[in-house]
């Protein structure tokens, strides 16, 4: 195990990834009329850090913003505002030059393997091209290059000349995972990558990542809507709902005593493979508020069984609890 | 115990594609009794959703047929009824509610028209008496101001709001059978609570049969009195949900139990099924499972295990099933 990964380093350190109230607000068009505009808050100033070596767990339902979130780190869509420091530099910032050539060391995993691939190249092009763009091999390097990344991710040789196609679902995210690994990333943002997956590959391709992680002291920014792979995975987690963290912190205390309401709910909602489990489960009212229409306050408000007055005006701060090393935004935590 | 409101006996369905003949189920028998659930779970391409469309002879139009056995609804073969017999049937005694509720319901036709239609489908009623039944099943199902949620279009709900709505309409005829097929898998987990919870009600009131297919065990866990579990267009293992999870005979039961994290378990590793679903065309001889299998032996590539005690199709269970 790394030393980055053991609890009591990690503070000392400087993080490898800093976000810091980050915004990501679209403005869309209602209807026909150029005046009836509506602004949807998709991500509503969220601020973590990563540190090198861990996996850090961005948990949310649909609509939370938490693809939204890992879009803006990657630079692959411009924050609203708030900022985004890799390694100490302010990525939000920097020219496209530079740019490009700081994304050689934050790569991504994406959700559908079969959409994230070119289906006329073949997987030997899939994985060389980022080694020529960023020019780390020539010739025959590349090739070499490409074979061992195959193999490391558990393909055979054999698998450089096909095509995506030919591929299932867990080998093709094989094949997204060579691809990013291919120029040696410090970082790798994986939105969903196992979502799309059988339960039976979803188990390898974790496996797999706990392992290149070890391997190649990576460090993961892990999106996923799945709490149990979550828990699974990550050594810390942050919880998002509607654009806002709700709850961040260690993965056991989240997991194990979850302090804002909307996490208890999440995860009680979880279902367990065990038919004689216990389940004192928190049923939520009602759908999601739609982020064009955010509640006042706090905006888990119009679902939380334990609303007030003050929960519908003043938003909540994330703060620690009394018997909870956690940070969460509930205003029950003031108690 | 009463009779069985469903009884699949060894059904064959496959599908003629190119001149090629690819099954898709082979073989596979399976009870349900009023007002059980009964899981079927399995991975893409074990044919769970293949035998629910063949138990509700949804395979016209496609190149799929059910070539063998007998799918008997209250000892009547489904596969000798009419179309107009079959149509009675369906939306009357059995109901289906499918994963995505979007492309089931018509997206220019107002909820509630949809829910009226489908009522005096099958029940002589007049047109306000519909309406208000359409109300209640809204109401029923825990939509909150049904009666404008009736004059509103589908694309107006969210996905939670339509899957019930979906079920509302399933129910509205009262079935004594419900095929669901993967009815929460594209929803969030508490909108996920609450469809289960309104289908565990509707069982619980109506004494419905519900056969639920889902890869989702942890779904399974919660839902279901017995499963089955799936591989390869066969039925590997079936029992109680105690048996299934406590007990799994199947290896393959017993890595898909392996491979799902469990929360709060702080696993290093999970266990996992090397390799993948063979397609309809590439499976194994003997036993299906044998080229993923841990326990694999010779016998286990030459021939393949039949049902052993009723509930699961391993060479490892053979001494037992003899000594019985």
């Amino acid at each position: 195990m790394l030393a980055a990964r053991t609890k009591g380093g990690i503070a000392m350190k400087k993080p490898l990834l800093q976000v810091e109230g980050l915004k990501k607000h679209f403005v869309s068009q209602k209807g026909f009329s150029k005046r009836s505009k509506q602004i949807v808050k998709a991500v509503d100033g969220i601020s973590f850090d990563i540190q090198a070596g861990e996996t850090f767990g961005l948990v949310g339902e649909s609509g939370c913003g938490k693809s939204t979130t890992g879009r803006m780190i990657m630079q692959m869509l411009e924050a609203t505002e708030g900022t985004v420091t890799f390694d100490g530099r302010r990525m939000d910032t920097v020219s496209g030059q530079e740019l490009k050539k700081a994304r050689k060391d934050f790569q991504m995993i994406f959700q559908d393997p079969y959409a994230s691939l070119n289906p006329r190249m073949t997987v030997r092009d899939i994985i060389a091209e980022p080694l020529i763009v960023h020019r780390l091999e020539e010739g025959k390097g590349i090739d070499q290059r490409v074979y061992e990344l195959l193999d490391t991710v558990g393909l055979p040789k054999k698998a450089a000349e096909r095509y995506p196609h030919e591929f299932s679902g867990g080998q093709r995210q094989r094949i997204g995972i060579a691809r990013a690994l291919a120029v040696k990333p410090k970082l790798i943002i994986a939105d969903e990558p196992v979502s799309a997956l059988d339960v039976s590959i979803q188990s390898q391709v974790l496996n797999l990542l706990k392992d290149l992680q070890d391997e190649f002291d990576l460090t993961y920014l892990f999106i996923a809507h799945d709490l149990s792979v979550v828990d699974f995975i990550s050594d810390r987690i942050a919880v998002m709902y509607l654009g806002n963290i709700v709850e961040i912190g260690e993965r056991d205390d989240v997991i194990q005593n979850p302090q804002h309401p909307y996490t208890k709910a999440l995860l009680s909602a979880v279902p367990v493979p065990d038919p004689r489990a216990k389940r004192e489960r928190i049923v939520l009212e009602g759908d999601l508020p739609s982020p064009s229409n955010p509640p006042s306050g706090c905006p888990f408000h119009t679902r939380c069984p334990f609303a007030w007055d003050r929960c519908k005006n003043e938003v909540p701060k994330l703060q620690r609890g009394k018997e909870s090393s956690q940070l969460a935004s509930c205003h029950l935590l003031d108690g | 115990m009463s009779n069985p409101i469903l009884s699949i006996n060894q059904m064959y369905t496959s599908f003629h594609v190119d001149g090629e003949t690819i099954p898709a189920v082979e073989g596979i028998d399976l009870s349900l009794y009023p007002g059980e659930i009964v899981g079927l779970v399995g991975e893409s391409g074990s044919g769970k959703s293949v035998t629910s469309l063949s138990v509700m002879q949804l395979l016209e139009g496609t190149p799929g047929k059910v070539t063998g056995g007998d799918i008997l609804f209250e000892n009547q073969n489904l596969l000798e009824m009419t179309d107009r017999e079959k149509r009675k049937l369906r939306g009357n005694d059995i109901s289906m509610i499918f994963q995505e509720p979007m492309t089931s319901l018509n997206p220019v036709i107002k909820i509630g028209k949809q829910l009226v239609e489908a009522i005096r489908e099958h029940q002589s009623i007049s047109k306000r008496g519909a309406e208000k039944h359409a109300v209640y099943m809204l109401d029923q199902v825990g939509i909150p101001r049904a009666e404008e949620i009736m004059k509103e279009y589908p694309h107006q709900l969210s996905g939670g709001m339509r899957q019930r709505v979906m079920i509302a309409m399933a129910m509205s005829c009262d079935p004594k059978l419900l095929i669901a097929d993967e009815p929460t898998t594209a929803l969030d987990v508490t909108i996920q609570a609450q469809i289960l919870d309104v289908m565990r009600n509707m069982r619980d009131e109506h004494h419905t049969a519900i056969l639920f297919i889902t890869h989702d065990l942890g779904v399974i866990a919660e839902m279901c009195d017995r499963v089955a579990v799936m591989y390869a267009g066969r039925i590997v293992e079936q029992g109680t949900v105690y048996e299934i999870f406590e007990n799994p005979k199947h290896p393959y039961t017993k890595g898909l139990l392996g491979s799902i994290p469990k929360i709060g378990s702080r696993a290093e590793r999970l266990d996992s099924i090397k390799g993948q679903v063979p397609t309809a065309e590439d499976r194994p001889k003997g036993c299906k499972f044998a080229n993923r299998c841990p326990f694999v032996y010779k016998h286990c590539w030459e021939e393949e295990p039949p049902l052993f005690d009723g509930e699961n199709r391993c060479w490892l269970h053979e001494q037992k099933g003899e000594s019985l």
